[in-house]
């Protein structure tokens, strides 16, 4: 099998193989096709070149990289402080608003529903006249017939 | 451990080929509390990782500048999530699947954050690399970082011109330095993909930087 590997199944995994990352019997294969194939040994050389173009290519921050990470992350975390404290007042603000209306439906309740009640109770006065009228009003049409 | 960590603390050991050392893994255990101790460690592994997740940023967006502000971010949002993560072993693939992700996001923004100018790229690429800060190998002859510089924004230019599908799993290998395998969690597919879309897209690099190669 060493030797049969053709050119063209070669190529196709050299990047595999300048990243030792196959198998060891397919790796020996290919090693064994280079030794004896320039045009393929010349290839590998060309993909060994660009991945160190590209290695080589590594930039760096700008000195005092670790000073401004420190300071974004100390205002990151006040940020996040401000923000869980100003959520903590609008719980609390909740809870109190809440409490409130609580104690306003219990202890104003009665007076609320008395309030309501004589407001209620005219318009129902009113509808009584307004029925009984209707009622003598009718009465004295039977009666003209 | 006796270790004085009010002063300068030490830079943590890098992960070796083989795995993460144990001191490596003490300082990611360290840096996972939420605490001043825990805040100064974590400051040490961003001192440790800063240069892959510039370069792993800058390498999606094209903007050097631009660049150092996601990868702040992408610390930032480690920090957070650092006390939940559970195996200290996987810290380097965690925090750069971050970096991915992140850098993903911004790429797939708003126009105007996906904006990159070309003017602007080799301009502070220039000014990182005058600012001393090249990695790899860089010497302290201006000229020679300059030209480094300009080769490294030709770089990432057409890094940009690949589609994301096979630049992605490129950077992945030739810049943040992750195995086939982490590279295909974090990309979510299967080790073949992963080997045949790194060659094409090392393979479209090489069309694209015809004129680097020698």
């Amino acid at each position: 099998m060493n030797s049969e590997m053709r050119c063209q199944d070669v190529r196709s995994r050299l990047s595999g193989y300048h990243d030792s990352a196959l198998p060891p019997p397919l790796a020996g294969s290919i090693r064994l096709h280079l030794d004896k194939c320039p045009d393929c040994a010349g290839e590998l050389a060309a993909i060994s070149r660009v991945a160190g173009l590209v290695s080589g290519s590594m930039l760096d921050a700008r000195p005092g990289f670790e000073e401004r990470f420190a300071r974004k992350l100390t205002a990151r975390r006040a940020a996040g402080e401000s923000w869980a404290a100003r959520a903590r007042l609008a719980k609390r603000l909740s809870a109190y608003a809440a409490a409130f209306l609580l104690a306003a439906l219990v202890g104003l309740g009665p007076a609320v529903v008395r309030d309501v009640r004589d407001y209620v109770a005219p318009s129902s006065d009113a509808q009584i006249l307004y029925l009984a009228l209707i009622e003598n009003g009718s009465g004295d049409q039977e009666d003209s017939h | 451990m006796s270790r004085d960590r009010e002063n300068t603390p030490p830079r943590p050991p890098e992960p070796t080929a083989s795995g993460p050392t144990d001191e490596y893994l003490l300082w990611v255990a360290e840096a996972r509390t939420e605490s001043a101790a825990g805040d100064r460690a974590f400051t040490r592994l961003v001192e440790l990782y800063r240069s892959r997740v510039v370069s792993l940023v800058a390498a999606h967006l094209g903007d050097a500048d631009q660049a150092e502000d996601v990868a702040q971010e992408v610390f930032l949002k480690a920090r957070a999530a650092l006390p939940s993560v559970r195996e200290e072993a996987r810290f380097e693939s965690w925090l750069l699947r971050i970096a991915y992700r992140t850098a993903i996001d911004h790429t797939r923004g708003f126009w105007w954050r996906r904006r990159v100018s070309l003017e602007r790229l080799a301009e502070s690429a220039r000014e990182t690399a005058l600012a001393g800060a090249a990695v790899a190998g860089a010497g302290n002859d201006p000229e020679s970082t300059l030209l480094r510089s300009e080769r490294s924004s030709q770089v990432r230019k057409a890094l940009r011109e690949v589609p994301e599908a096979f630049r992605a799993p490129v950077v992945l290998r030739d810049i943040a330095g992750l195995s086939y395998e982490e590279i295909g969690r974090i990309l979510n597919c299967p080790l073949g993909t992963v080997e045949s879309r790194i060659h094409r897209g090392r393979q479209a690099l090489r069309r694209k930087l015809e004129k680097l190669l020698p």
